[in-house]
C-alpha cells in the first residue's frame, strides 16, 4: 500500500521544522490529488509515521510535509538527520480525515506551532477555490513555522497569537464573531484544542460545527478487557490496558506493525465476529459500520470476544 | 473525537418526516433564538419556549403568523430568512412549532442559510397542509393532502399523485402526473399480449 517515492528537496522552515518535498520514484507510484487537511504515513526503517500535507490539494509541487523534531529516537529525528534530497522513503496515498464543510458559508482555521500543516493546506486550497475564511494562529517566540508563508496568503484575515494566554483571548474573541454557517478547524496541542471545543461550546457552537485533528496520537483509555479467537478456535485474552497487538504477540501470533498509533494500517486484521472498537485513524465511517476488520494495536472490542482470520 | 470523514454517509435528501411527539428542548448555550409559531399552532407551545429561555437569559424574538397568512408568508420565505440571518452569528438557533407545510419551509430556509439540523427544534402540530412540487411546470401547491392522494397543479392544472418523497432541500413532496402512470400501468398490461403476437 505504500509506494516509493525520492525526497526531492529538503528545506529549513524554522530552527527545528523541515520541509520535505516528494515525488513518485518507484513502479505504481503517483500523486494523487487529495482533500486539504490530508495526511500522508512515512514509513522509515521499521517505523511509520502520519504528517500532513501542506498543499492545495492539487499536486504540482509534489506532496509536501513540514516536520519538527521531536526526541532522538523517533520518525521525526530520522527525517531531519538521516534523509537527504534523492534519497528514498516509502509513502501511504493521502488520507482525508479533517476536510473542509462542503456546505460552510465561511471557514475559521485555528493553528497552534506545528499544528500550522493541516491549517497551511486548508488556507491554500480556500484561496485556489474562493473559500470564504479566516485564519487564528497561535505561536511562541521559540518558533513560528510558517508564519510568513501565512502572512502571504491571508493579509487582512490572519488573527496572530504570541503566546498559550494571547490564544486563548484571540480564540475567543474569533469564535464569538463567527456568521452563521460558519464551520471552524482547529490542530494544535491537546490542550489547544479542547481550550477550542470547550470556548466554542461555551459560545453556543454545536460540537458538529467544530472540527479538530490531532498530530500526535490521541491519549487513548486503557479499554475494557475482551477475548479474541482466532481461526483455530484458540483464545487470547487482552486485559485493560494492552493492546491486542501485544496481547496476540504475547501469546506467539506476531501481527506485522509499524507505527503503533492506528496510523499507517499495516497491523490490519479481517475480523469474522464480534464488534470492533474502534479507535484507529485510517477507516472510514463506512468502513468502520462494516465491523469486518480492525487495527489490533489500538482497538478494542465492544463485543466480549473478537473473533479473528488469523 | 469529532472528525469530518470525507464520505460520512451524506444525510438522507429525502425520507418521511418523523415529528416528534411533543415540542423538543431548547438549547440553553445558544446566543440567541429566533422562535416561530406558524399557522394553527399550540401558542403554549411558543409560550413555553420562550419561558425557558427568558430563564435561561438567551435572548430571543419571535415571528407568529396567522393561518390566512400563512401561503403567502411561506412564498416570500426564502428571502425573509437570508433578512433573519444576516448579522447572526453562530450559536443562533431556530424553533418552529406548527404547520407541516410551513415548519419544513422554515427548516429548507435554515438550512440554506447555513444552520445545521441540530441547530433546529421542529414541532408539527397540523398536518393536514403539505406543499407539493411539480417537476413537470416546476410550481408548486399548497394544499390539503398526504402521500397517495391527488392534488390538482396550481401551475399547470396538472392531476399530481403525491408520492412519500420529502424534499428536506425544499422542504416539499413530490408529485408526478397520475395520467402519465395510468398509461403506463395500460401499456404495461397489454405487454404479454405483445410478447405473444411476436413470439406465439
Ligand atoms: S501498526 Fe500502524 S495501524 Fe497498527
Amino acid at each position: 500500500m505504500a509506494d516509493v517515492f525520492v525526497a526531492e528537496s529538503i528545506r529549513e522552515v524554522s530552527p527545528d521544522v523541515k520541509e520535505f518535498t516528494f515525488r513518485p520514484a518507484g513502479p505504481g507510484a503517483v500523486l494523487r490529488p487529495y482533500a486539504p487537511g490530508s495526511h500522508i504515513v512515512v514509513e522509515m526503517s521499521g517505523k511509520a509515521n502520519a504528517y500532513s500535507l501542506t498543499g492545495d490539494g492539487t499536486t504540482a509541487d509534489g506532496y509536501r510535509i513540514s516536520v519538527r523534531r521531536q526526541g532522538d529516537g523517533g520518525g521525526s529525528a530520522w527525517l531531519h538527520d538521516r534523509l537527504r534530497p534523492g534519497d528514498s522513503v516509502r509513502l501511504s496515498p493521502p488520507r482525508s480525515a479533517f476536510a473542509p464543510v462542503a456546505t460552510a458559508k465561511h471557514h475559521l482555521y485555528v493553528a497552534a506551532g506545528i499544528g500550522v500543516t493541516p491549517i497551511l493546506s486548508h488556507v491554500r486550497a480556500a484561496l485556489r477555490w474562493n473559500r470564504s475564511f479566516e485564519v487564528v494562529y497561535g505561536y511562541s517566540a521559540a518558533g513560528a513555522p510558517h508564519l510568513e508563508d501565512l502572512r502571504r496568503l491571508a493579509p487582512g484575515r490572519l488573527f496572530e497569537a504570541a503566546g498559550r494566554g494571547r490564544l486563548a483571548d484571540v480564540l475567543a474573541e474569533r469564535l464569538r464573531q463567527q456568521p452563521v454557517g460558519t464551520h471552524a478547524y482547529a490542530c494544535g496541542p491537546a490542550g489547544v484544542m479542547t481550550a477550542f471545543q470547550e470556548l466554542g461550546g461555551s459560545f453556543g457552537w454545536p460540537e458538529e460545527r467544530l472540527h479538530v485533528e490531532h498530530f500526535a496520537a490521541p491519549e487513548r483509555e486503557p479499554g475494557e478487557p475482551f477475548t479474541v479467537r482466532l481461526a483455530s478456535g484458540r483464545a487470547v485474552a487482552v486485559p485493560s490496558g494492552t493492546s491486542a497487538l501485544d496481547a496476540l504477540a504475547e501469546a506467539g501470533v506476531a501481527v506485522p506493525a509499524l507505527c503503533r498509533q492506528g496510523v499507517c494500517g499495516q497491523c490490519r486484521v479481517d475480523v469474522s465476529a464480534g464488534i470492533p472498537e474502534h479507535r484507529d485513524l485510517i477507516l472510514t465511517s463506512r468502513e468502520r459500520e462494516a465491523n469486518d476488520c480492525f487495527y489490533p494495536c489500538v482497538s478494542r472490542a465492544q463485543t466480549d470476544e473478537l473473533e479473528l482470520e488469523l | 473525537m469529532p472528525r469530518t470523514m470525507d464520505d460520512a454517509p451524506y444525510p438522507p435528501k429525502t425520507s418521511m418526516p418523523d415529528w416528534p411527539a411533543e415540542p423538543g428542548r431548547l438549547d440553553p448555550a445558544a446566543v440567541s433564538y429566533t422562535l416561530f409559531s406558524l399557522g394553527e399552532a399550540d401558542k403554549a407551545v411558543l409560550r413555553r419556549w420562550a419561558r425557558t429561555l427568558e430563564d435561561a437569559a438567551v435572548p430571543h424574538d419571535a415571528v407568529v403568523v396567522d393561518t390566512r397568512y400563512l401561503a403567502a408568508w411561506i412564498e416570500d420565505l426564502p428571502q425573509t430568512m437570508v433578512t433573519l440571518a444576516a448579522g447572526r452569528r453562530v450559536g443562533w438557533r431556530i424553533a418552529a412549532a406548527g404547520e407541516e407545510s410551513a415548519v419544513l419551509a422554515v427548516a429548507a430556509a435554515a438550512r440554506e442559510a447555513g444552520l445545521l439540523d441540530v441547530e433546529l427544534t421542529l414541532f408539527v402540530t397540523d398536518s393536514r397542509r403539505i406543499r407539493v412540487y411539480c417537476p413537470h411546470c416546476k410550481s408548486h401547491t399548497l394544499a390539503e393532502a398526504r402521500p397517495g392522494s391527488v392534488v390538482r397543479c396550481s401551475g399547470c392544472a396538472l392531476d399530481l399523485e403525491v408520492h412519500p418523497h420529502l424534499s428536506l432541500h425544499t422542504g416539499m413532496y413530490l408529485g408526478t402526473d397520475r395520467a402519465a402512470r395510468e398509461r403506463r400501468r395500460v401499456r404495461q398490461s397489454r405487454t404479454p399480449d405483445l410478447q405473444e403476437a411476436l413470439h406465439g
